[in-house]
């Protein structure tokens, strides 16, 4: 008989004794130390962190960072939503827009007093402002479009400046066709509708417009009504019918670099973070020929480009308040301390969304061409950033499969987009 | 007489050397068919293999040649990023400990099922039966957010997610084999004095060592490879596991043939050899699994 | 001894019990109670009765997905049981040390988990078929997986190279169990070898296909892995199984009720054909 109750609570402590060690872990010791818990989602900058992480740490004893990088491939936002409904909820994590804040708003402290919200350049914040309270500070300003090889574009007579409008822009990739086998190219685009994500980004060129070019109008859009269709049609077309592939399922891989790295199409519609990726492959690329052209949609000859700040770092306030004040501190340092900003520059090749940088320290051409328009006003923000949950991938992403693969008309395309979006925020 | 005999002799010696060399045809023809299917279903590894020496470059030029030299360096590097030691330990702990959990509890529960022949007891066998039927994709959903809200995800939610899971069917093992066990076994043992739990761990369990090989073989396989429930339930990145840590070379910025098939062959090698070692009891695990 | 009374029975059964409950029973029970509700995974949802399961026979992709997945899952079966049927046949001929080797290499891809198994395809078709259609110039090995044809066929071909092996196995032990005395007889009377198969294999194998019959089509219907990690359901979703539709549904689009609802319209498709098709193959079993 005692054998048996032995045995029974054997069985029994092993699965409760699993049970238990799943739960509480304490984020402050009690002893002045604090652990602060970092959430990021962007595996391409994991490295980078890590070294920022152990600078940190050498000149703050108090703090220690544990930095979880996931993502590349996982949904980023899946991702934070399981970290969250495990109970272990990190202290700083990144918000990818306005529907993030929303969803995340019972948890996040007010950032409007710190000094990175002061610093931040105007507008870049509204990608995470509900009701005037400022929930998360931009990582850094992204930007992209049409990323074009300027050589080729030169080798076929063009001029990328002279590129003035959609009419310029429409000559001048027909121009580059006809000297297609001259210049040794498989086609004028490689544009990568199998990433639908890429799809998402091209989109938010035309509509962004016709939400005045505002986060917030095109989150609170109840209404889709696709304003900008006509511009969006020629582009699209023109994609299309010009692409060295098929466009509905060409990879990022082979469309930045099996052809636009090893210069065998002449545009790809990216932005600023392949270049580390064109680096890898060719030192001289992104310094010598990467160039970026704007879109012509809502004015005909004022181009315009998309960048913005696509991550916002947030900070967990159902913590304790020393907790909160380290993970403030820690975002503050990452921007103002010196080491750290050349390192935001140098290292993460960053274009910074914060003032007390200069322009004059973005040594990357395409960044600082980005930032240069951003300056100028030229550009409208990540409003795909601002759509339903899953719009921009999952509907305008896989219709545009759907009619680049001739499965459906642009009229079905269109009303798909309205239909959806209508129904999403009814 | 005589002659006739020897004649007779020979003549069926010649028969059976033809029925012989018409057999050994046969099964040379075989054997050559044989290695043509397994060449065809071998290539893809062979690819995969030769690839993996390449630098990125050569493999957008060409992927059907061989490579130009044996050079190292995308195992190098495709080790660090897959932080391999790392993440096989992941894989080898939730895998092993719910192998465990699952031997344990799955035939102590088709013992006490099989001793008994009341009417709780078939209907609690319809109970597990269900198990059998559900997809997982039907409980994915509340089952995650039920763990979650009881902070029970990453490792030690994990491997009770997996033994609710595959519970059913290894009860279903363990009771088939236990019928073939005769009672009068434990019966033997009770009039010596043992407690029911001496049996089992005693008499029982030594028995049904056969069904644990089948258990461990067919449920191993999907621990160690599953990815879908980990990458729902894993989130703090030291405890990723090789599946989940291959979505690496796949992200959306960084898809890098080179270093995602040298970190294909570093992961696939290891069960590969280990399978081959192993051969007859995994072979004989699935029979058995098959024929109960 | 076991009885119902005795505390050993019950303590016994507990951890099962308990591990079901916990795993099975109450997430089948709270998600029912879901599949009602507007619930998004964070704010508690309002009672919206049958108004998702409404939508969800609405919804075109979700419909497609599952005449997809039927589709893949019928494909893959039989041509999964044919072929292990064939390698089964051929492992089984005698061939001395062969026998091994060969049934090493079939059975090899089974040990391989299906995320990888889909990027070692992604690889072949991609990027192996592209140079070999740049060599030889012929139109069949070009753009594979960029259409919905060539996705189809090509989650296909990566599950029969999966699964194959594991149902040969199977087959083997059933080919084994079939007594050498029978086999010779039919040789004496003269029987071809295909006559062997038809007359006396065919029938003893019943059995065994109610065993393979139920893992592939249970296997195919619930494919994930492969899925996403070799087609991620495009070009377009249209190589999307139901299982990626409720996973994005779920996780992307983070409509959980609804997609709770599309869960448990698939767990009931899936429990009517796993009994009809026992049913069937049992009462086959019997006859033969």
């Amino acid at each position: 008989m005692k054998r048996k109750i032995m045995f029974s609570t054997l069985a029994l402590t092993s699965l409760l004794g699993l049970v238990g060690c799943g739960s509480s872990e304490p984020d402050a010791s009690g002893d002045g130390n604090v652990t602060l818990e970092v959430f990021n989602i962007k595996t391409e900058t994991a490295e980078q962190m890590d070294d920022l992480v152990a600078t940190f740490e050498e000149t703050h004893d108090d703090i220690e960072i544990n930095m979880t990088t996931v993502g590349g491939g996982t949904d980023a936002t899946a991702a934070l939503q399981s970290k969250f409904s495990s109970g272990d909820e990190p202290d700083i994590f990144m918000l990818g827009g306005l529907a993030d804040a929303q969803t995340w708003e019972h948890k996040l402290v007010d950032l409007g007093e710190t000094e990175l919200a002061k610093n931040a350049i105007e507008g870049t914040l509204e990608g995470a402002t509900l009701n005037d309270t400022v929930l998360g500070v931009p990582m850094n300003i992204e930007g992209y479009g049409w990323l074009v090889n300027t050589e080729i574009f030169e080798n076929a007579g063009i001029e990328v400046d002279s590129i003035q409008s959609f009419a310029d822009f429409e000559n001048a990739v027909k121009t580059i066709d006809s000297k297609k086998s001259e210049l040794g190219l498989d086609g004028v685009f490689a544009f990568s509708g199998g990433e639908t994500w890429v799809s998402s980004q091209f989109s938010s060129n035309f509509l962004a417009p016709e939400f005045n070019n505002s986060l917030n109008e095109a989150y609170e859009g109840k209404e889709l009504e696709l304003t900008y269709a006509d511009q969006m049609q020629q582009y699209t077309d023109l994609a299309i019918d010009y692409n060295a592939g098929p466009l509905e399922s060409m990879d990022y891989s082979t469309s930045v670099e099996e052809l636009f790295a090893s210069e065998k199409v002449a545009i790809v519609h990216q932005g600023n973070w392949i270049v580390p990726t064109l680096n890898s492959l060719d030192e001289s690329f992104a310094k010598d020929k990467l160039s970026i052209i704007p879109m012509f949609v809502e004015d005909e000859t004022k181009g315009k480009i998309v960048a913005g700040p696509a991550w916002y770092w947030g900070v967990n306030k159902d913590k304790d308040q020393e907790v909160i004040d380290a993970s403030i501190e820690f975002l503050n340092w990452m921007y103002t301390d010196e080491e750290a900003m050349a390192s935001i520059i140098n290292d993460f090749e960053f274009i910074p969304a914060y003032t007390n940088f200069s322009s004059e320290d973005i040594t990357d051409p395409l960044s600082n061409e980005i930032y240069t328009y951003l300056s100028d006003g030229n550009t409208v923000p990540w409003v795909h950033n601002s759509y339903p949950d899953g719009y921009g991938q999952n509907t305008f992403g896989v219709n545009l499969q759907a009619y680049a693969a001739d499965q459906i008309s642009w009229d079905e395309f269109t009303s798909t987009l309205k239909t959806t979006w209508n129904n999403e925020r009814k | 007489m005589m002659k006739r005999n020897k004649e007779q002799s020979s003549e069926e010696k010649r028969n059976k050397t033809a029925i012989q060399k018409n057999k050994d045809k046969k099964k040379i023809s075989m054997i050559m068919v044989g290695i043509v299917a397994s060449l065809f279903w071998f290539y893809p590894f062979f690819l995969i293999i030769i690839n993996s020496f390449k630098t990125k470059s050569e493999i957008f030029q060409n992927t059907l040649t061989l490579p130009t030299g044996l050079n190292s360096e995308n195992y190098t590097t495709a080790f660090e990023k897959l932080d391999f030691v790392k993440s096989a330990a992941n894989s080898v702990l939730i895998t092993v400990g719910s192998l465990v959990l699952i031997v344990f509890v799955s035939s102590m529960a088709a013992y006490a099922l099989s001793r008994n022949t009341s009417k709780i007891s078939s209907i609690i066998y319809f109970i597990i039966a269900i198990g059998l039927l559900v997809p997982f994709q039907g409980i994915m959903i509340p089952l995650i957010s039920l763990f979650g809200k009881v902070s029970m995800l990453n490792q030690p939610g994990l491997m009770i997610m997996y033994l609710g899971l595959a519970t059913s069917m290894s009860t279903f093992l363990y009771y088939g084999a236990l019928r073939g066990i005769p009672k009068s076994l434990d019966e033997a043992a009770v009039i010596d004095g043992a407690t029911t739990f001496h049996i089992y761990w005693k008499v029982i369990l030594p028995l049904l060592k056969p069904t644990t090989v089948t258990v461990i073989v067919l449920n191993s396989l999907w621990f160690w490879n599953d990815y879908l429930l980990p990458s729902l339930s894993v989130n703090k990145e030291g405890m990723y596991t090789i599946p989940l840590k291959m979505f690496y070379f796949f992200g959306e910025f960084n898809k890098q043939w080179h270093l995602a098939l040298a970190a294909l062959v570093m992961v696939i090698l290891p069960i590969i050899i280990l399978f081959i070692v192993l051969q007859k009891h995994v072979v004989k695990g699935i029979s058995d699994g098959a024929v109960k | 001894m076991l009885t119902n009374r005795s505390k050993s029975f019950w303590l016994l059964l507990a951890p099962a019990l308990l591990a079901l409950i916990v795993v099975l029973f109450i997430p089948l029970m709270t998600g029912s109670y879901y599949s009602l509700t507007d619930w998004n995974g964070n704010t508690v949802g309002h009672f919206v009765n049958f108004d998702n399961y409404i939508r969800a026979f609405q919804d075109q992709m979700f419909i497609d997905s599952l005449i997809f997945t039927a589709k893949f899952s019928i494909v893959s079966v039989i041509l999964i049981n044919v072929i292990a049927l064939m390698l089964a046949t051929l492992v089984t001929q005698k061939l001395g040390k062969w026998t091994t080797l060969f049934r090493t290499v079939f059975f090899m891809p089974n040990l391989i988990g299906g995320i990888i198994l889909g990027f070692i395809w992604q690889f072949i078709f991609n990027k192996a078929f592209e140079s070999i259609a740049d060599l030889t110039n012929i139109e069949f090995f070009k753009g594979w997986l960029d259409t919905p044809e060539t996705g189809f066929w090509g989650l296909v071909i990566l599950f029969v190279w999966q699964m194959s092996g594991y149902m040969m196995l199977i087959y083997i032990s059933f080919l084994n169990n079939i007594p050498e005395e029978i086999l010779e007889a039919a040789d004496m009377d003269g029987a071809s070898p295909l006559q062997t198969f038809i007359k006396i294999k065919l029938p003893m194998l019943m059995p065994a296909f109610t065993v393979t019959l139920f893992l592939t089509l249970s296997n195919a219907f619930k494919i994930y892995d492969q899925n996403l990690a070799l087609t991620q359901g495009g070009p377009y979703n249209s190589t999307q199984m139901t299982a990626m539709n409720i996973y994005n549904e779920a996780f992307s689009m983070r409509n959980m009720g609804f997609a709770q609802s599309k869960a448990i319209i698939f767990l009931v498709i899936i429990v009517i054909i796993s009994i009809i098709q026992i049913s069937i193959t049992r009462k086959k079993e019997i006859s033969a």
